[in-house]
């Protein structure tokens, strides 16, 4: 583990493995241990893997300001600068794919490849409606029997709902409801109780909330340009299908691939099938991008070009 | 490389001292119930109110104190593919006992 300062603020980040580099970007309200199980150690065996906590979470400091992607690709820009990485491949799940897609939008020259797990897109999904929940009726019933509210004209379900769910009253139901899709933020080791009072501290004290609605100037003509291969992985019952949509819309060359019978967290709930896919095509990136690099000189030679 | 630690056979309460070590180290800031001493018995969830990123910091202290990279942690740390509800010191102990030899 070490630390850098990007733009003022403590970043934490580790590093681990060998071999090409790969970046793992983790989501809101959670920090780097969500990759460290399931996705950082079988990496590990084939690459060097980068993992930071996103400024607000984990380990890294809280400022009371910069919280948008343009902000947060800003602290990965100084970190793949302070390891001496030229270029990576970006894996991010939600709002964490959101920051790779913006950093590949202003350094494209710094990425191999794209892989975005479950990310909601600002400018291709301006509103996340419970409505918009495959399943929402299921879901509706279960919100409501705990308790928990999410009026239909709100346009930040998500948001609303994390924001509920780490208040200190789901203390005790955030035990009880451990390892159900709906519960699993906050619903991890000893019930989650300082990570839900970090996202407290840091809707509640910081531009955060503001910040993460801003598009920040990934505008839906700057993702178009974006060319890197991506490979966008969603579950089927994700409440940001409409993302996945625009992206296979307006992302050149973007592949999809939709995991059957989960939802936003399908990492975590199907680590194995996740893990599968992300390195069947990053080592098809790898292969391919080695294979360009080499060309056939005048006299018939195989010659490294780089 | 051999460590140190492997030459000289290490014992359990070597171990031992070096865990509570790291983790007196971790929670020396941390405000939380627990006031007694770290020892074989203590939990590492209920009684340190461990999450996720501090059982990956422990990973790591671990790693770095005993020179040792690439143990079977999901042994430890992992039932069904998931992490484990609780860990004790001496669970830990245990583990790094048999790895270590």
């Amino acid at each position: 583990m070490g630390t850098i300062h990007s733009n003022g603020v403590v970043i934490n980040y580790r590093c681990a493995g060998f071999g090409r580099d790969v970046v793992l970007i983790h989501g809101l309200a959670t920090n780097h241990a969500f990759w460290h199980l399931n996705v950082l150690l079988p990496l590990i065996k084939k690459y060097r893997v980068t993992v930071y906590d996103l400024r607000g979470h984990g380990y890294s400091e809280m400022p009371p300001s910069g919280y948008t992607t343009a902000d947060m690709a800003g602290d990965l820009h100084n970190i793949l600068n302070h390891l001496g990485i030229r270029s990576a491949h970006l894996v991010g799940h939600s709002f964490g794919g959101a920051i790779a897609l913006h950093y590949a939008a202003l350094h494209p020259e710094r990425v191999d490849g794209l892989v975005l797990a479950d990310t909601r897109v600002r400018a291709l999904q301006p509103h996340q409606r419970l409505k918009d929940w495959p399943d929402w009726q299921k879901v509706a019933e279960r919100i409501e029997k705990l308790g928990l509210v999410v009026r239909d004209d709100e346009t930040e379900a998500s948001l609303c709902l994390l924001e509920q769910l780490a208040s200190p009253k789901w203390r005790e139901a955030r035990k009880k409801c451990r390892g159900e899709p709906l519960f699993i933020p906050f619903s991890g080791l000893g019930g989650g109780n300082r990570l839900a009072e970090q996202w407290l501290k840091l809707i509640n004290t910081t531009t955060a909330v503001e910040d993460f609605k801003s598009l920040a100037g990934l505008t839906i003509d700057k993702i178009s340009r974006i060319n890197h291969q991506t490979l966008a992985v969603y579950g089927e019952k994700s409440t940001v299908l409409q993302s996945l949509r625009g992206l296979m819309e307006h992302l050149p060359n973007c592949r999809s691939v939709v995991i059957p019978d989960v939802g936003h967290f399908h990492p975590l709930l199907r680590p194995k099938k996740f893990i599968d896919i992300v390195l069947q095509f990053l080592i098809g990136l790898d292969s391919n991008a080695s294979k360009s690099k080499r060309g056939l000189s005048k006299t018939g030679r195989v010659v490294q070009i780089r | 490389m051999e460590n140190e630690a492997c030459k000289k056979k290490i014992t359990k309460a070597e171990i031992l001292k070096d865990i509570v070590g790291i983790l007196e180290d971790m929670t020396s800031d941390w405000d939380m119930e627990f006031s007694g001493p770290i020892g074989p018995e203590t939990r590492l969830m209920s009684d340190l109110e461990f999450e996720s990123i501090d059982v990956v910091q422990f990973i790591v202290a671990i790693e770095e104190r005993f020179k040792r990279r690439n143990m079977p942690f999901e042994e430890l740390l992992m039932e069904d593919g998931r992490y484990v509800d609780e860990i004790t010191v001496e669970d830990a102990v245990n583990f790094l006992y048999t790895h270590l030899q």
